[in-house]
């Protein structure tokens, strides 16, 4: 490693991602670290720089020291809790970049896991239903966070005049291509009409439309590495407009198009060359709203793209190939690091279903309500 | 059974005191050094960047800027009241509240003018939008 080799993701894993009791959410965070350094191939001990995103089912004030602290890690020189909602995987990549171009330190650990199904106490389901919910302004009125991205759906229908039968086509598209994989948590395909059927949870949304919360975790390893064996962030963006819908300014244009339009300004890419998106997706509704923000779908088209199964495996820009969330599971703070590592997978060509040809590699994370955005440009690892 | 409201606090405390009041005032705030108006309140201005406000009285119309319909609800207590509509609604230009509603909204209702009253709930005041008076706003 010398100090003009490109700065990068040296290896990228993840946890089996479902119902896994009785793995509490240090050991999960250990499996997906041990995994990541296994595949970087690295010596452990040279670790020494460490970010987490804090836990769900077991929290600490110094989550990441905790974590190196279980982990073995003594050498740690830069230390990190990145709490940026589902935006905070791309966005520690991008922190994980800058720490080590500063010379904070070499090489970074990212690492998330939580046993959000299993370890679901009562108390934590209520704490999770007050999560990004304002006390005051938002929270005496019942809503919860489905409704809460609902009601951005509903404005993304009504700016298009959009059918919300749409959405479905989100919910069929992650199906089919989660169908492809050995291990999804929901691999069946379904239809649009199971979707439509499904359960209302708050209108627009069904059942179908939202993540299932899981068990599960996943890590990164960012370093200096050889131009060809390390996955190299291209570009990468970021913005926050407000953390609670009340606070929404409902802006023409939204923090997501500032955060992907950052990212691919610094890649020098454009959308028309990506080989693959991994699009963070805890409602369907999201990802269509993300591909028209960041300029890869043509505004209030997306849907229609799904449809069409442009985002299919074989379409023109292939989407979420892990399933996503929405069929591979949600298991809270590791979501968008699942995201990173297929996408990072799909850099390198090692992906279990690789699309993306050596092309750059799109990856939106978001966290809040639409609020708290990070993309990633992916690119120079074959 | 008395629906929650908002406790008060001091980080916006005229706001809550006014809409907690007797007569149950909803205030927008206004900035001094550009004259745009916020809500809910925040310490400095977000467009001009000043930090010194006022308080006004809402006055003008309100507009349904989103809503949904909860299905399911969060708890045993929403669920004896589900199916219940929640909705964004703008008191004055750059002003949000969230609301419950009176009726359930459907589609076209997006943009509609509702009258935002205060109520009294469990623990401080609530927002709840209607309708109002129907035939005299559509005209
Ligand atoms: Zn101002």
């Amino acid at each position: 490693m010398t100090a003009t080799q490109p700065i990068g993701i040296l290896g990228a894993a993840r946890t089996p991602v479902g119902k896994t009791p009785g793995i509490d959410s240090l050991t999960l965070h250990a499996q997906a670290a041990h995994a990541a350094i296994t595949d970087a191939g690295i010596d452990p001990l040279a670790i020494d720089g460490i970010i987490t995103f804090g836990s769900f089912t077991r929290d600490y004030v110094m989550h990441s020291a905790v974590v190196a602290e279980f982990l073995g890690l003594r050498r740690i020189r830069y230390a990190d809790v990145v709490r940026i909602g589902g935006a905070s995987a791309a966005g520690a990549v991008s922190r994980a970049v800058a720490a080590i171009s500063a010379g904070r330190c070499d090489t970074v650990l990212i690492v998330s896991g939580d046993d959000q199904l299993s370890g679901l106490t009562r108390d934590l389901a209520v704490k999770g239903m007050a999560e990004n919910r304002h006390y005051q302004y938002e929270a005496p009125y019942g809503v919860t966070t489905p409704a809460a991205f609902a009601m951005m759906a509903r404005l993304y229908l009504q700016r298009h005049h959009l059918s919300e039968e749409l959405l479905a086509h989100v919910t069929v598209q992650s199906r089919r291509t989660a169908s492809k994989l050995p291990d999804a948590m929901y691999g069946k395909p379904c239809t649009v009409g199971e979707v439509n059927s499904s359960k209302p949870i708050a209108d627009p949304l069904r059942m179908l439309h939202c993540a299932p919360i899981a068990d599960g975790g996943g890590a990164l390893v960012a370093g200096r590495g050889a131009p060809g064996e390390v996955v190299e962030v291209l570009g990468s963006g970021e913005a926050h407009s407000n953390a609670h819908l009340v606070f929404n300014p409902f802006d023409a244009s939204s923090a997501a198009a500032a955060s992907a339009g950052h990212a691919f300004q610094q890649a020098g890419v454009r959308p028309a060359d990506l080989g693959a998106a991994q699009v963070y997706d805890c409602f369907a509704s999201v990802v269509a709203q993300v591909l028209e923000e960041a300029g890869i779908a043509p505004a209030g088209r997306a849907l229609y793209q799904f449809a069409d199964g442009e985002y299919d495996v074989d379409g023109g820009l292939p989407v979420n190939l892990n399933g996503g969330l929405l069929s591979g599971g949600h298991p809270g703070m590791p979501g968008g690091l699942l995201h990173v590592v297929e996408a990072a997978e799909q850099v390198r060509g090692s992906a279990r279903v690789p699309v993306a040809g050596g092309k750059p590699v799109f990856v939106h994370c978001l966290g809040g309500i639409m609020s708290n955005h990070a993309t990633l440009i992916l690119g120079g690892g074959s | 059974m008395t629906l929650p409201g908002a406790p008060r606090s001091t980080e916006a405390a005229e706001f809550w005191n006014a809409l907690g009041g007797g007569d149950g005032t909803l205030l927008r705030q206004e900035c001094v050094q550009c004259g745009r108006s916020r809500l809910p309140r925040t310490a400095m201005c977000p467009y001009c960047g000043g930090w010194e406000s006022h308080w006004r009285p809402v006055t003008g119309p309100a507009r349904l800027v989103t809503f949904t319909v909860i299905r399911r609800a969060p708890s045993p207590e929403w669920a004896a009241h589900a199916p219940y509509g929640v909705a964004i609604v703008e008191v004055a230009p750059g002003c949000r509240v969230l609301v419950n509603t009176d009726w359930l909204p459907e589609h076209a209702d997006l943009g509609r003018p509702v009258v935002v009253a205060v109520e009294t709930g469990d623990g401080g005041p609530r927002l709840v939008a209607s309708r109002g008076g129907d035939e005299a706003v559509s005209q």
